[in-house]
């Protein structure tokens, strides 16, 4: 990213969406081991680009993807605060701090993302009842990819 | 500033301790678990070895007189702000009347509070820990007391996350430099000191006992009990320099090992030397747990060194990306 913005000529979402450094820019993550990246613009439009095969006719120019799998109205989220590693229970402790099936308060901690060596909170929006966890202990997660489902109370 | 609300006895302030004047007869002090103190200051975004509160006397409160920034880090004391359930190694926000709460530990012995711009007593040697002993530094050279008040140190802007955030444990982020035993004896690594040669055949057992740490440990010492090793035959020292980490045997058998407010000098033989960068688990193990000790030796101890260094620069690095990252993510 900060590479692209180095060169002179249009645009920053022009620069990215340039073939050449599309490709430059898939053999970065492929290298790294990362499947997609998403960048933002001044403008608020969203690029993501997935590495792999095809990768520059894929997600290039999209416009904001909906983050996550669609819910049940009913069940009301709670998402990931920024991309990094799920862990369910907190690495010191035993237990989750909030177990399936459990009431929960609004911003209640229900687990946690590690990013290298700091852990954020993924926490509760609304009281409810943790319904279920969506994602297994120690996968990538996403920014804003949902974690928890929580029955919301009546 | 911060009011102490509740607190058991022996629960001061430390810093990194006081060095240079051992020729005195000044004792460093300094944190028992030096890594919790240092990760609770990088947390709230202090120099490394700013003035932090260790607590091992267990239940203490104290109330927030402004709106700061706070770490709890060491053992998981359950702690509490306004009630609301904290997770241990943990960064957070907190406002003026706010009370933290934290409770005995069920694992580990110490917990460390860092507040953003650091405990603000006067420096005494060019340190601001306390000498329960000496009776000076930290707040006027005693152990906290209800209804005390310190006065904390002006911090920049802190760019903690509202929600609080935290660091991945030590124990967890470098298992594989520390070793662990199965039956959850901790395991200490020592390398054999001055007088290893005198107990002979003896010190073998230094290595293959466990030993428990007695009643009579507190942060001077920890007094291990088991089957005593002799010397060979007496000997009689010249008192001599001794620093934390060395453990001692004394005519009784079992022996010492000299912790942060260690004796400057002493004159048993001394046995072996806890390497410098197994101390902050020691100072986190707690009155009737068992130890081993392993051999080790300073290649050993330096690449240790190596890794806890490694991942104080991985907190310090990531800390502004985290921030940036969410910083961004929140204008969206």
């Amino acid at each position: 990213m900060t590479k692209a913005r180095k060169r002179k000529s249009g645009s920053l979402a022009e620069q990215v969406l340039d073939p050449a450094t599309l490709e430059e820019i898939a053999l970065w993550l492929e290298n790294a081991g990362v499947r997609s990246i998403e960048i933002e613009t001044e403008g608020g439009r969203l690029v993501r680009i997935v590495a792999g095969e095809d990768a520059a006719s894929h997600g290039a120019g999209m416009d904001r993807p909906v983050l996550g799998p669609t819910e049940p109205p009913s069940v009301s989220p709670a998402k990931a605060p920024i991309a990094g590693h799920f862990l369910s229970v907190h690495p010191a402790r035993h237990a989750a701090e909030a177990a399936i099936g459990a009431s929960v308060r609004p911003e209640q901690i229900l687990g946690f993302v590690s990013v290298g060596p700091l852990i954020m909170p993924i926490h509760a929006e609304e009281a409810g009842t943790l319904g279920a966890c969506t994602v297994e202990s120690g996968d990538l997660v996403g920014y804003g990819d949902t974690v928890f489902l929580i029955e919301p109370a009546q | 500033m911060i009011e102490v609300l509740q607190t058991g006895p022996l629960n001061t302030v430390q810093d990194l301790g006081r060095f240079g004047f051992r020729n005195a007869g000044v004792t460093s002090s300094g944190a028992m678990d030096r890594l919790a103190l240092m990760v609770g200051n990088l947390l709230v975004g202090n120099d490394e070895g700013e003035a932090v509160v260790e607590v091992q006397t267990f239940p203490f409160r104290l109330r927030f007189e402004r709106d700061m920034t706070v770490a709890i880090t060491g053992a998981d004391c359950d702690a509490r702000v306004d009630g609301r359930r904290l997770p241990p190694w943990w960064a957070l926000p907190v406002s003026s009347g706010q009370v933290l709460e934290l409770e005995a530990p069920r694992r580990s012995a110490r917990a460390y509070l860092s507040f953003a711009g650091g405990i603000d007593v006067e420096p005494v040697m060019g340190s601001r820990s306390t000498s329960l002993r000496g009776g000076f530094g930290g707040l006027e050279g005693r152990f906290l007391a209800a209804n005390d008040r310190l006065a904390i140190g002006g911090a920049l802007a802190c760019a903690v996350p509202p929600g609080g955030f935290g660091a991945l444990p030590p124990a967890a982020a470098l298992a594989e430099h520390f070793p662990a035993s199965e039956d959850g004896t901790l395991l200490v690594r020592a390398i054999p000191a001055g007088e290893y040669v005198l107990f002979g055949a003896e010190a073998e057992r230094f290595w293959s006992q466990t030993w428990k740490i007695s009643s009579q440990s507190d942060r001077t010492g920890y007094r291990l009990s088991g089957e005593p090793i002799r010397l060979a035959s007496p000997v009689e020292l010249r008192s001599h320099g001794v620093v934390p980490g060395v453990v001692q045997m004394p005519p009784s058998g079992e022996p010492i090992i000299q912790m942060s407010d260690a004796n400057t000098a002493g004159g048993y033989p001394k046995i072996a030397g806890v390497i410098d960068v197994d101390l902050w688990r020691l100072g986190q193990a707690r009155i009737g747990s068992r130890i081993r000790f392993v051999q080790s030796s300073v290649a050993e101890a330096r690449g240790a060194e190596r890794a806890v260094q490694a991942y104080l620069d991985d907190i310090r690095r990531t800390l502004p990306m985290l921030t940036q990252a969410l910083a961004a993510m929140s204008r969206r």
